[in-house]
């Protein structure tokens, strides 16, 4: 020590164990209240395709219409970085075992969630797909053709004037598959939460 | 996390693991060039702030969702950037103002905490833990005396180094940072963006481009054929056209300017009425469409088509569908063959005659507007709107 003439620092454990100890507290209270969808958590992600199933889907509120989203992949030839998708939008959905999986140089993250009993529950959930089917959907009051920018399913969500959409009161998809590039939602509850590297979802 | 041990000596430090309130001495061989390198890197929490750019970057990165995007979401999604970005901005402030680093350090803290709720929970975990351990070790961070005190002990008091710090400190251990930031939900709802670049026209007439898009050629056929002014249904006497035009309510909603189209290699409709032309509201003014009502519509095959913003297959694409209760079909155009016969409905050449319950194969519609109490619509596998 003190063979330098020049300020020097150094690192104090001890008062980096003051610090890290709760804020570890503190992630690991944040985790066990997601799970027990307590706590509402935010996503957003774009850029990078991933999946998501879910063995069911309940919406109240569903609307859909076509969005040009922009994407790091070329996937249509003269059009770079566009990619045409269909804005998938819920106010209020519950999912039973949801599986989201995203893999990234190599490296699958995936993430499960909510079961029979305690559902993932979203809200103003949109995504932006380019595929999205199941074994099985159900609409009641289906509306097919609107124009995109008077949808009124779920507030605030409406697409550009002119554009076809549809939209339905409430929907049910069952083996719900999508191949999506954006996801937003104003809030999730995620029960059961586990998050972990793996094989993609199905 | 393994990297704590060394994070504040560097990875040329010494003896990893060891305690960090012995000296992180200059080993006397290294090369001159780098000594104000590491003069820099030593005289401010280096490894913390890096961590915590780190961890603020990984967060940036796990969103990456597109700027307009980003502006039509919302509060919601703002916060998923703002945090993060507020945390790189701590991280580099550590680096360059570190006399200030308690506070920094105690904010990227609760930022990286926040990041769970708002920001893809903290980048998927990895981006906060690294803002914490970062944040964790530039809070640790102490600055030597720049002209030692030749009487200070091997284990220094707990007395933080400077005057105002300690005001700051006195109270670290009974005042520990817990929570994180108020959860910045209840934000309005994310918007979609207007994303207005459109390609347009592509379904526009009924030309060749669209028969990929069809179920079967003889669909395809089916319309070139309509178009060329075709071979016009030989009236039979169950279903007729060419009758004169009935005027028929229109829907109380604005449909869509695009171009759309609802095509079935069968189509199974019972209860059928054709109501007359109505006038249907669309941004671009009225257009006149075929109304149909019937109690149930069955469809195989299905695709249904879009021209805007490009052209898209909708969610009952690929599947069978069907549609029941107060089952009503507006539509500038019906083509379908009924044993063998092409029927085409138009505005100008509306139907006359029409069965209660009909079968039709290459069931092609024109712009659609199609509404019922419930619909449902089963895929033969889960092959995406694109396999059908």
């Amino acid at each position: 020590m003190g063979l330098s003439r020049r300020p020097q620092g150094q690192t104090r454990w001890r008062r980096f164990a003051l610090v890290m100890l709760p804020a570890l507290a503190v992630v690991g209270l944040l985790v066990v209240l997601t799970s027990q969808s307590v706590l509402a958590v935010s996503f957003s992600i774009s850029g990078t395709p991933f999946v998501v199933t879910a063995k069911e889907l309940r919406g109240q509120g569903f609307e859909q219409f076509g969005v040009l989203d922009h994407s790091v992949l070329k996937v249509l030839p003269g059009h770079t970085n566009q990619i045409v998708l269909t804005a998938n939008a819920i106010r209020s959905a519950t999912l039973t075992d949801l599986c989201q999986s995203v893999t990234v140089g190599g490296l699958t993250l995936r993430i499960t969630a909510g079961n029979g009993s305690r559902p993932v529950t979203a809200t103003n959930l949109v995504v932006d797909a380019d595929q999205l089917s199941g074994s099985l959907a159900r609409f009641t009051n289906i509306h097919i053709g609107q124009d995109a920018s008077t949808l009124t399913e779920v507030p605030g969500v409406r697409g550009p004037k002119g554009d076809f959409a549809q939209q339905a009161d409430t929907v049910t998809i069952t083996n719900l598959r999508q191949h999506a590039f954006a996801t937003t939602a104003g809030t999730f509850t995620l029960p059961n939460l586990n998050l972990g590297f793996g094989r993609a979802c199905r | 996390m393994k990297a704590d041990h060394d994070a504040g000596e560097g990875p040329s430090g010494p003896a990893p693991g060891r305690s960090g309130d012995e000296a992180a001495d200059l080993p006397g061989d290294s090369p001159r060039v780098l000594r104000p390198w590491r003069h820099w890197r030593r005289s401010r929490p280096f490894w913390g702030g890096l961590f915590v750019i780190l961890g603020g970057a990984v967060i940036i990165l796990s969103e990456r969702a597109p700027l307009p995007l980003l502006v039509h979401i919302g509060v919601q999604g703002v916060a998923g950037y703002l945090l993060p970005v507020i945390q790189v901005l701590c991280g580099l402030l550590l680096w360059f103002n570190p006399a200030q680093r308690t506070f920094y350090s105690i904010l990227a803290i609760l930022l990286a905490l926040g990041s769970w709720v708002t920001s893809n929970l903290g980048g998927f975990f990895v981006g906060m833990l690294l803002g914490l351990v970062g944040g964790s070790l530039a809070f640790a961070w102490e600055q030597r005396d720049p002209r030692p005190e030749p009487r200070r002990p091997v284990r220094p008091p707990r007395r933080p180094p400077s005057a105002g710090l300690s005001l700051i400190l006195r109270d670290e251990e009974s005042d520990p940072p817990t929570l994180p930031e108020p959860d910045p939900e209840a934000g309005p709802a994310p918007v979609r963006p207007r994303q207005d670049g459109t390609a347009r026209g592509k379904l526009g007439d009924e030309s060749a481009p669209l028969a990929i898009y069809r179920p079967t050629a003889f669909a395809a056929v089916a319309v070139a054929l309509a178009v060329l002014g075709g071979p016009l249904p030989p009236t039979t006497p169950k279903l007729g056209s060419r009758g004169h035009a009935v005027p028929a309510q229109a829907p109380p909603v604005v449909t869509a300017v695009a171009k759309s189209r609802l095509t079935a290699l069968s189509a199974v409709l019972t209860g059928l009425s054709f109501d007359g032309i109505a006038t249907v509201r669309t941004a671009h003014g009225g257009v006149s469409m075929l109304k149909f009502s019937m109690d149930t519509l069955t469809l195989t095959g299905v695709a249904l088509l879009a021209d805007r913003p490009m052209q898209q297959a909708f969610l009952i694409s690929g599947s069978q569908a069907s549609f029941s209760g107060n089952v009503v079909l507006y539509t500038t155009k019906l083509i379908g063959d009924e044993n063998g016969t092409v029927h085409t409905f138009t505005a100008k050449r509306p139907p006359t005659t029409l069965p209660r319950d009909v079968t039709f194969t290459n069931f092609v519609t024109g712009k659609v507007y199609l509404t019922s109490n419930s619909a449902t619509a089963t895929w033969s596998e889960t092959s995406g709107p694109r396999g059908a």
